[in-house]
């Protein structure tokens, strides 16, 4: 297409396009940024210098010590971190889309609560929990697996039964919204019950499991979720022209030829899927999925094409700088990041709400 | 020329239309009058495929419409919402969606030439870059018009495009409407609360009555016993300097 066919108004779109375009790639280079800073960030230096000086003479010699932590600790957590936020934020944008609702967030829509369900039956009744060793800032779990296994049941569960209620009963978005505050409430109670029944250790698991941690996935642990995020974001992409249609009322959503009912199915499903893993393997980390969109939102605008990479991008850049607050702020001890992100997100959430602009009266 | 036949709707066991049978001519504008719950929007929403019909077909210069392919069926009517949604879209965006059922991958240039004339057929040149939530309800109303344009639809169907506009906004649409519908062989059909403007802007009436077609015509059909029967309000018609004008008395 040369640009000389095209309206003045039309080349104005192009140059806003380009122009958030570049807004995504800064966010991107914003990540790789914080990603590097994060390499060198923890309880033992590794020296910056020494190890460009390696790098730039041709090899990377690095003590077996360092090596160790840099590729076996670090760079699993910062993968974990980019991963888990861009996760949630993309399931997050996805889903306030396609439910019209603006708090619309893994978090919100129960899901959350749904892994915290499942973690605690894990922890009660499958010796999920019993404490292998304990001192004042750690506890690890005998047998990880099932409680990500139960955990990743109990999100789903949670993501099932809204849809299913939502098909069943052919409700619209804001029941949907609705149901997943009752599932989440209902999920709440039940594990507070279990919560009840078990001993204090028990007890302890079920509540450090619900501090959201990025140091639990190993590497075949990301390598699964680096699967259902390129799968995930590969429809993403193909559904975001009808998801911007859906900003319009529904009817002219359909009269514009979206199915609404097939997007809003399959949209629902795939996010509550990718938030139920990313929950399933690092425990409950709240605000990502709100904040990330609305962040992106408002530098990118509502154009989903853009918005929804700038959102995973946001989403990634927000998880990784507060995971890296926890481990640089108090070293050596190092605080769970979903504390972090609840701490800083709903302050961040509120000056967000205030600044936003209020739609013409 | 667009031939609705034996068009029926139930909602679960409740008939909303029932054989409703009507024929528009290219570039003509029909409106569709009737009392809250006489099954005008519904009517929109069938003729559409929004709402599936329980009987009835619909033929296109005497071509059947397959109402089960929705990228086929949005390539022909264009459809506008009685409110507009504001988004945070801009008004090309949201007009550059009105292209969505011809686009395959990217806009090409022809997609941008269709938006650009749809915007300066509707004034909005000046607004390209505001955010819907930034604008009038008259300029949204116009946005909504032009996206529904980009769309290159045959029929352009309204679901009460002047309610919520001051009198200035509503001549405004009303005028474009019909200059569309003249110059570009549209067909509009517009569901109308106002007789008033109906009776301006239209060259066709069909009243609805419990989902059934109690009068269709041209300007003679909108009587004085019609508007009683339909509306249960006594009325007289007046020609003010050859403009035909309902006052209720």
């Amino acid at each position: 297409m040369s640009d000389g066919a095209v309206s003045c108004e039309a080349l104005e779109y192009i140059r806003i396009r380009q122009r958030r375009m570049y807004g995504v790639m800064t966010l991107l280079f914003c990540l790789l940024c914080v990603g590097c800073y994060a390499l060198f960030v923890g309880s033992l230096s590794i020296d910056l210098n020494a190890l460009l000086r390696s790098v730039l003479q041709g090899g990377l010699s690095l003590s077996e010590t360092n090596a160790h932590i840099l590729l076996n600790i670090r760079l699993p957590r910062i993968l974990s971190a980019i991963l888990a936020g861009s996760g949630l934020a993309l399931a997050g944008a996805v889903m306030q889309n396609l439910l019209k609702n603006p708090l619309a967030s893994p978090f919100t829509l129960g899901i959350s609560h749904g892994a915290a369900f499942g973690a605690a039956v894990a922890i009660l009744f499958f010796s999920g929990g019993r404490v292998d060793s304990m001192n004042a800032f750690a506890i690890s779990y005998v047998s990880p697996y099932s409680v990500v296994f139960f955990a990743f049941g109990g999100a789903l569960l949670a993501a099932v039964v809204v849809l299913m209620l939502a098909s069943l009963r052919n409700m619209g978005p804001e029941s949907m919204v609705l149901a997943g505050v009752a599932m989440g409430s209902l999920f709440s109670a039940a594990t507070m019950v279990l919560q009840y029944l078990a001993n204090e250790l028990q007890v302890a698991s079920m509540v450090f499991w619900t501090f959201g941690d990025v140091s639990r996935p190993n590497w075949n642990e990301l390598w699964i979720l680096m699967a259902v995020m390129a799968v995930t974001s590969f429809f993403f992409k193909t559904m975001a022209w009808d998801m911007n249609a859906l900003l319009l009322e529904e009817e002219e959503a359909r009269s514009l030829g979206v199915n609404v009912t097939r997007l809003r199915w399959i949209g629902m499903s795939l996010a509550s899927f990718l938030a139920a893993v990313i929950t399933a393997f690092m425990g409950v980390i709240g605000f990502v999925g709100l904040l990330g969109p609305h962040m992106a939102r408002r530098v990118l605008g509502e154009d989903h094409v853009l918005l929804l990479p700038g959102s995973a991008f946001m989403g990634a850049v927000l998880l990784l700088a507060a995971d890296t607050l926890t481990r640089g702020l108090f070293s050596p001890f190092v605080l769970p990041v979903g504390t972090i992100t609840s701490f800083l997100g709903a302050p961040l959430f509120l000056y967000l709400l205030i600044c936003r602009r209020e739609p013409h009266a | 020329m667009l031939e609705v036949k034996g068009l029926s709707v139930c909602y679960g066991t409740r008939p909303v239309l029932t054989h409703v049978e009507f024929s528009l001519a290219s570039g003509g504008v029909l409106s569709v009058l009737g009392n809250n719950g006489a099954g005008k929007t519904t009517l929109l929403k069938a003729i559409m495929g929004l709402v599936r019909p329980k009987t009835g077909e619909i033929y296109l210069n005497g071509i059947k419409i397959p109402l089960h392919s929705r990228k086929e069926s949005a390539r022909i009517f264009a459809y506008v919402a009685q409110s507009p949604r504001r988004c945070g879209l801009s008004v090309f965006e949201s007009v550059l969606l009105g292209r969505r059922p011809h686009l395959n991958g990217r806009p090409s240039a022809r997609d941008y030439r269709v938006v650009e004339q749809a915007l300066s057929c509707m004034g909005l040149n000046n607004l390209a870059f505001q955010r819907l939530n930034c604008i009038s309800g008259g300029e949204l109303q116009k946005a909504a018009i032009a996206r529904a344009m980009a769309q290159e639809p045959q029929v352009l169907l309204l679901d009460e495009p002047t309610s919520n506009l001051d009198v200035r906004n509503q001549m405004e649409v009303e005028t474009l409407l019909c200059n569309l519908a003249k110059k570009q062989g549209l067909m509009v059909i517009q569901v109308l609360h106002d007789l008033n403007m109906a009776l301006r802007f239209s060259d066709r009436f069909l009243f609805l009555k419990d989902g059934r077609i109690y009068k269709m015509g041209e300007r003679d059909v909108v009587t004085a016993n019609v508007i009683h029967d339909i509306y249960g309000v006594q009325a007289k018609i007046l020609n003010v300097e050859g403009i035909s004008i309902v006052v209720a008395v």
